[in-house]
């Protein structure tokens, strides 16, 4: 649905007059992975969450993580990675994939430093990517998280040029623009895989898209 | 014009205020010691309460029991005068420690235009440390400290002779023989001196009268006794009450590194690192080098590195002294690419991570960095790059499978065997149960046979009935889900 002309103009005579809180104009940072940027328009958006939710194990989020890891490393573009459960794995890696990589390793009983350490990481003006990697927490626990928790990140991230990616194992961040649901665990053959095959091979739901109103106006 | 006088009137006291400041409360600075104690620098607090300099230490707490009697501090006086070098250092490359409070620069060939406007800024840099100066500036060193004494804050003599011709000669600091003599003489201003001939001056008192001739006339020129840059940039001191809390300490820091700061950009340096060392009421010390992500002279990126470290550490005993020391390098000059991805404000990001560290654990965030070891998740932390540099593509085929996401610490498991390959996993801690549908390995692995931190395991990758790949170990302790392919 767009915007009457009057909203259009009054959005418009707002982002003029106050910049600073305007919400920026989109740009996206490419994840490599195929169908994830096609259904996203080109990659995951700036100043916006993005929430891929891994229910099962196996699902593929590690491959989202790789190639986005990846993409933004030939991009020379920075990217923090806020690991909740401490389960990522570097030498999973080639080192010279994660020179541009700020790893944040939580793993305690409490979630509160993970959204403090959050808030920090958002406000830095010198990362393309956060992400807020929440697997190996459980649903139970991320759904006591206040939505206004999330808001708060939301505005924070709103005023950064950097894109948020949260992977979850369930629905969890209320101010998502979109939410993916990578739901088909895989199986044995694809340990032998190519793994750009795999890349190609991910087929993430897209369960959420909210309007962006910059854009509508 | 010649020469500068840059002098902080009362300078014990604004020395001392500066590093334990008393608020509204009445200060003095006594003299002497015992029943001879003499008030000699008030604070106004101190004035408004009727205390006037000379009067005893005694009567002064009589007058006003809630005054704080403090004797003068030599650390204090050598911040005081280091900081008043610096600013002085500001006019001229040529500057005396003349005396305690009173630094004498020559400033030969600058232009008054420039001068004034780095007169001013060097009594505002003064003032922001808690320093008030006067400055004078006169045609010789001891008309440019006469116009210092009588300036508010700064006075520029343009004509010597009628400036100090009514000043009084009591200015000349004359001995008790030398001043019953011009009395007697009737000499009561430094005019009537220099109208006397110097000879006759010189016949009765020497070489001294002649010295009080050229003062009184404004002829007394003389080499200063320039002081050196410091070579080593560092601060010390011992604390009168142990600090148990952190505010004390970080105001004592915020004052030292605004000097040492002040130092190292005077001479065109930058820090390239921070040495802090607390001493401890339990006689241990605690010590801590940082370095720098970008030299720097800013005071306040220093000051927010000492900050940040402190806000976050725990001492087992209550401070009562510190020591801190920069580590000066000559500043780099950098042209940023076009194509750049150096970090624009390192400072900020590193204080981010410092922030984030700070809140997850120290040691716990930075970028991966892999050991030299072949034991499974051998990876440590490492500060991340500057510039992150060109991405080369890993030589080797291309990499296969999806990528293992760890369970730190591993979780136990109960495994079947079938033909001596897992058949079924129940893990309860992982939440994951069920018959294995498929397997590869085992691949055996060891390292480190030659110590005591040997250690081998057998690994099978595995697909469970429910679905999901998770990597399953064999080690001397049992079996374990190491993590899950994803």
């Amino acid at each position: 649905m767009s915007a009457s002309p009057n909203l259009a103009d009054l959005r418009q005579l707002l982002a003029a007059r106050f910049p600073s809180a305007a919400p920026r104009l989109d740009s996206v940072v490419p994840s490599g992975v195929a169908a994830l940027d096609e259904a996203l328009g080109g990659g995951l958006p700036t100043a916006a969450f993005t929430e891929l939710v891994n229910p099962t194990a196996g699902g593929g989020g590690n491959l989202v993580l790789a190639s986005l890891l990846a993409t933004t490393r030939q991009a020379r573009q920075r990217v923090a990675l806020l690991d909740a459960s401490d389960g990522f794995a570097p030498d999973e890696f080639s080192p010279a994939v994660l020179d541009h990589l700020v790893w944040a390793r939580g793993g305690g009983p409490d979630l509160k430093p993970i959204w403090a350490a959050a808030d920090l990481l958002l406000r830095d003006p010198h990362f393309a990517v956060v992400v807020i990697d929440l697997r190996g927490r459980s649903e139970r626990e991320l759904l006591r998280t206040p939505g206004t928790t999330w808001y708060r990140l939301q505005r924070a991230l709103e005023q950064s040029t950097a894109a948020g990616l949260v992977f979850s194992p369930g629905a969890t961040v209320p101010s998502a623009r979109h939410r993916f649901c990578l739901d088909a665990p895989l199986t044995a053959s694809a340990l032998v895989a190519d793994r750009t095959d795999l890349f190609a091979q991910l087929c993430p739901r897209h369960d959420r898209q909210r309007v962006n109103h910059s854009r509508s106006a | 014009m010649n020469y500068a006088v840059l002098e902080i009137p009362d300078f014990p006291l604004h020395a001392r205020l500066r590093l334990e400041p008393a608020g509204a409360r009445p200060v003095a600075i006594y003299t002497g010691g015992g029943r001879n104690a003499r008030l000699a620098h008030l604070n106004a607090a101190a004035a408004a309460a009727g205390l006037r300099p000379d009067m005893s230490g005694v009567q002064g707490l009589g007058l006003c029991p809630e005054l704080l009697l403090w004797s003068a501090h030599a650390v204090a006086e050598q911040e005081a005068t280091a900081l008043l070098l610096s600013a002085a250092w500001g006019l001229s490359p040529r500057v005396e420690v003349t005396h305690p409070g009173l630094c004498t620069a020559a400033l030969g060939g600058r232009d008054p235009a420039g001068l004034r406007r780095d007169t001013g800024a060097a009594r505002q840099a003064l003032a922001a440390q808690g320093l008030p100066a006067r400055i004078g500036v006169g045609t010789t060193p001891g008309v440019a400290r006469f116009a210092a004494y009588h300036a508010a804050p700064e006075l520029w003599v343009e004509d010597s002779l009628a400036f100090l011709a009514p000043l009084p000669v009591g200015l000349l600091e004359l001995t008790e023989t030398e001043a019953t003599l011009f009395e007697s003489l009737g000499l009561h201003t430094l005019g009537a001196l220099a109208r006397l001939p110097q000879a006759s001056l010189s016949q009765r008192l020497g070489e001294r009268g002649a010295r009080l001739w050229a003062q009184a006339a404004g002829r007394d020129r003389r080499p200063l006794q320039t002081a050196t840059p410091p070579a080593l940039h560092h601060a010390s001191y011992d604390l009168e009450h142990p600090a148990e809390t952190l505010e004390p300490l970080l105001f004592l820091l915020r004052r030292f590194v605004d000097r040492l700061a002040t130092e190292v950009a005077q001479a065109s340096l930058v820090a390239a690192s921070v040495r802090l060392a607390l001493r401890l009421e339990d006689e241990t010390r605690h010590e801590r080098e940082f370095r720098l992500p970008q030299p720097t002279a800013r005071a306040d990126s220093l000051f927010k590195v000492l900050e940040q470290y402190l806000g976050a550490l725990h001492l087992p005993s209550a401070v009562t002294g510190l020591e801190l020391e920069l580590t000066p390098a000559a500043a780099g000059a950098r042209q940023e690419g076009l194509f750049e991805s150096a970090l624009r404000d390192p400072h900020q990001f590193f204080d981010t991570l410092a922030r984030v560290a700070a809140v997850v654990g120290e040691g716990r965030v930075g970028t991966p960095v892999r050991q030299a070891s072949h034991r499974p998740d051998a990876v440590g932390l490492g500060p991340p790059p500057a510039v992150i540099p060109d991405y080369r593509p890993p030589p080797g085929p291309p990499e296969t499978g999806p990528l293992l996401r760890r369970f730190r610490p591993p979780h136990p498991a109960t495994v079947e065997l079938g033909d001596d390959t897992p058949a079924y996993v129940l893990c309860p801690s992982a939440r994951t149960q069920g018959e294995v549908r498929a397997t590869r390995g085992p691949w055996r692995r060891d390292g480190e046979w030659w110590g005591r931190s040997a250690w081998a395991q057998e690994e099978w990758d595995v697909e469970l009935s429910p679905g999901g790949l998770y990597r399953l170990i064999h080690t001397p302790a049992g079996w374990f889900l190491e993590g899950t392919y994803d």
